[in-house]
């Protein structure tokens, strides 16, 4: 490189300022790109080069209920081995939903949740862990056996990965919404015992497959197997 | 803020004895080589020939050359499984190493781009980072002395689209 000297930020060469775009907070994030173009540029910049979102449990939103009778369901738990040190514990609940939203821009990406599990869920009525793109439900799959049959054997963490899912280029000027979440509400059967961590979208090479096939949302469990998403 | 300590830490080289390092300003600094080729740059002229006695930086004056060789030193020795000094410790010296004025902030940047000090260069962009924290772009031009010339358009879409920034 080049380098010449300057004495302001401005100054500073393309990389440099999408290296600090990056190390910018979240929330500053936007105040950066605000500044002038070549901040844009760079904010810009980095955001192409970054490939993980990772979305702790506590940041969820529980459907279910007001946000008192959501303490009753749903309780904060410390547990150490977590990646953000408290983890959403389901306490006790018929039946569960949690969502979070996370704008992701276009690419091929692969959802994976960190959790355990010491609990009791009745064999039928398994939550199932989905992914929407928009409107469309890209993934859905049931609440892994691997983990429900540790149960309180292991106290142990496992990153489990649902599955991988495309985000299409938006339209100009709008921006794709993706939601992942946890879903059962087939009985009124007690379900307790799953510790959420965190859910990670984790933005992968272009998929040499080609694009996911996008399932309509409005599809039952026994469609989602047939597909071979149950 | 990430302490980089353990970035600077480059595999030891098998470099023995001093190496003059001159500056654009014509500042001589001598170094022993393991220091210097902290500096990937440096590291790499000292590879291809292990003959020369000084290297020429056109690109980095007299002041930050002395403070990019205090860091250096400081982590060959620091960085040593030996050296009995804590990450804790590392990252307080690191914090002090960084309380600069602005102007010798960002030439550090420039001179630790150039001589490509990774660690050194996460160290410098994440201060300067630091000092962006609940900033509004206001603020940060008036702090840094910039020109606002985006177009009202163009700070819509970065308005619209600040979801992507914000995660």
């Amino acid at each position: 490189m080049g380098a010449r000297f300057g004495t302001s930020l401005y100054d500073l060469p393309d990389d440099v300022l999408a290296m600090i775009a990056q190390l910018t907070r979240p929330e500053n994030r936007t105040s950066f790109a605000l500044v002038c173009s070549r901040f844009k540029n760079a904010s810009y910049a980095a955001l192409r080069s970054r490939r993980v979102w990772t979305v702790s449990a506590m940041d969820f939103m529980k459907i279910q209920g007001s946000k008192k009778n959501n303490e009753r369901y749903w309780q904060d738990a410390v547990e150490p081995d977590s990646m953000f040190g408290k983890v959403q514990k389901l306490h006790s609940i018929c039946w569960v939903e949690v969502r979070h939203e996370l704008a992701l821009p276009p690419g091929h990406y692969k959802c994976t949740w960190r959790m355990r599990y010491d609990g009791v869920i009745p064999s039928r009525e398994i939550p199932h862990f989905d992914v929407e793109v928009g409107k469309t439900l890209v993934l859905s799959r049931p609440f892994p056996v691997e983990i429900r049959s540790l149960g309180k054997r292991d106290r142990g963490y496992t990153d489990w990965d649902l599955g991988e899912f495309d985000v299409p280029v938006p339209p100009v000027g709008e921006t794709t919404l993706v939601h992942a979440g946890m879903l059962e509400f087939s009985s009124l059967s007690w379900k307790e015992g799953i510790y959420l961590d965190y859910v990670r979208m984790t933005r992968l090479e272009p998929d040499p497959r080609g694009p996911c096939v996008a399932v309509p949302m409005a599809i039952s469990i026994g469609e989602r197997e047939k597909c071979g998403l149950g | 803020m990430a302490t980089p300590a353990a970035a600077a830490a480059a595999p030891a080289p098998q470099l023995e004895g001093d190496i003059k390092l001159v500056s654009e300003d014509a500042h001589e600094f001598v170094t022993p080589k393991n220091v210097a080729a902290q500096c990937k740059m440096i590291k790499t002229m000292l590879e291809v020939s292990e003959e020369q006695e000084f290297i020429n930086l056109p690109n980095v004056k007299g002041k930050e050359l002395e403070k990019v060789i205090e860091y250096c030193r400081y982590h060959v020795q620091a960085d040593k499984p030996d050296s009995g000094v804590s990450d804790n410790d590392k990252k307080t010296w690191d914090e002090n190493f960084v309380k600069v004025d602005k102007e010798t902030l960002f030439n550090l940047i420039m001179a630790a781009n150039y001589l490509d000090v990774k660690s050194l260069l996460d160290l410098t962009c994440a201060t300067v980072a630091n000092m962006l924290k609940n900033k509004t772009p206001e603020e940060i031009r008036r702090e840094f002395n910039i020109k606002n010339d985006l177009t009202p358009e163009e700070e819509e879409e970065i308005k619209r689209e600040s979801a992507w920034l914000y995660q």
